[in-house]
């Protein structure tokens, strides 16, 4: 779960730390940006690399910065 | 069971409330087809809420300014909640003054139309859920928007004029977001209640708790109004009210009994009979409504938005509406 992970990291660092965030599940693109935008993170980079993860997968590359 | 105002055909458009006051209705009042209103006096003009995009805003605003010379230049948008489909035309209204509740402008941050739009982009890679996104969001134009967010927040009931009326802006909220408000014009014995008010259509309960929403229904019914401007559905009477806030302490009891008997939310949604309400709208929104009632009870968390649409998708399919 992109979303836990996330939540988790920025828990544990102060405000304006970036962070790189990487996930497989097309539902980050919807459920990682929701989360910051809600939470007033910010995001400062959304990437797709085609096929860059193991089994093929697209590689979702999100950075965000802890409000 | 007919809860639309006798008076008042449900149809597309405007409609003439009287004394100054109109409604602008877009049914079938479903996902993001929502109501607004217009209060005029003299040559001063304000607007409850906006729509879902530009295209929709700019035609209710030249059927506005057909109707009354005063809605040349809107004076005033008064934004009931932050939901697009309440706010996303207010960049229609360049002059105007944007009043709503500190928590409404805040949440309208949050949520801006280029986040949507990202959305509508992902859905076709996100299988049945985003074939069920877009199926609710995809019918607008969010490229066309420009957030224009509120400029005045209040933080209590405010009065506010349009000429010489009175305008009561009332903070129901939280309830079906953190910053529901109505707007109550005793003049015109109207009140025009957001989204506390969907009729025929499962209303969705995106914040709770649910007891300010029953305390909203209750504030509605001790008003002397004669006309209730929903934000979706057909303009409806005090009946109306009444069974939205039947339909609230009928599913909080509902999802009550379902969570002491250790069901998660969404079984518990898959559980519950709709009875009584099985003929309205959107059925699938008690997806929604017992994960935040879920959340109200004790439940840890709240499930991430893709989650509540895979399983409305989910529900809609396994419950097909009938017609
Ligand atoms: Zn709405």
């Amino acid at each position: 779960m992109p979303v836990l992970r996330l939540q988790k990291i920025l828990r544990d660092s102060a405000p304006k730390t970036r962070v790189t965030l990487l996930a497989t599940d097309p539902m980050a693109k919807v459920d990682v940006v929701h989360f910051a935008s809600e939470n007033g993170h910010r995001l400062i980079g959304q990437t797709t690399q085609a096929k860059a993860a193991p089994g093929g997968l697209d590689l979702l590359i999100f950075e965000i910065e802890k409000a | 069971m007919q809860l639309g105002h006798p008076k008042f055909a449900y149809e597309k458009g405007l409609h003439q409330i009287g004394n100054g006051a109109y409604a602008w209705l877009q049914p079938d009042g479903g996902w993001g087809w929502s109501n607004a209103g217009l209060v005029v006096d003299g040559d001063q003009s304000l607007l409850v809420d906006t729509l879902f995009d530009v295209p929709l805003t700019l035609d209710m605003l030249a059927a506005y300014q057909d109707a009354e010379s005063a809605a040349q230049s809107i004076n005033t948008v008064v934004n009931t909640h932050h939901n697009g489909d309440h706010c996303n035309g207010n960049c229609c209204c360049p002059d105007a003054q944007i009043i709503a509740h500190r928590a409404t402008a805040e949440h309208m941050q949050a949520e801006p139309p280029e986040m949507m739009q990202s959305f509508l982009d992902a859905a076709p890679e996100l299988g049945e859920m985003g074939k069920y996104f877009t199926s609710c969001f995809g019918p607008f134009d969010f490229k066309s928007v420009t957030q224009k967010l509120p400029d005045t927040l209040i933080d209590d009931e405010t009065t506010i004029k349009v000429g010489d009326k009175d305008v009561h802006l009332i903070p129901v909220g939280p309830a079906h977001t953190p910053g529901d408000t109505l707007a109550y014009v005793p003049a015109d014995r109207t009140v025009y209640t957001g989204d506390i008010l969907f009729i025929g259509g499962h209303p969705i309960i995106w914040e709770g708790p649910v007891q300010n929403w029953i305390n909203a229904c209750d504030r509605i019914i001790d008003m002397d109004v004669e006309t209730i401007v929903p934000g979706h559905g057909p303009i409806t009477t005090k009946a109306g009210v009444e069974e939205v806030r039947h339909y609230m302490v009928t599913m909080r009891n509902e999802a009550r009994a379902r969570y002491e008997a250790g069901m998660n939310y969404k079984e518990a949604a898959f559980d519950i009979a709709l009875g009584v309400f099985d003929d309205w709208g959107d059925r699938e929104r008690i997806v929604i409504n017992c994960a935040t009632m879920f959340h109200e009870f004790g439940a840890q968390g709240k499930p991430e938005i893709t989650e509540l649409f895979t399983a409305m998708a989910e529900y809609a399919a396994a419950f097909p509406q009938k017609d």
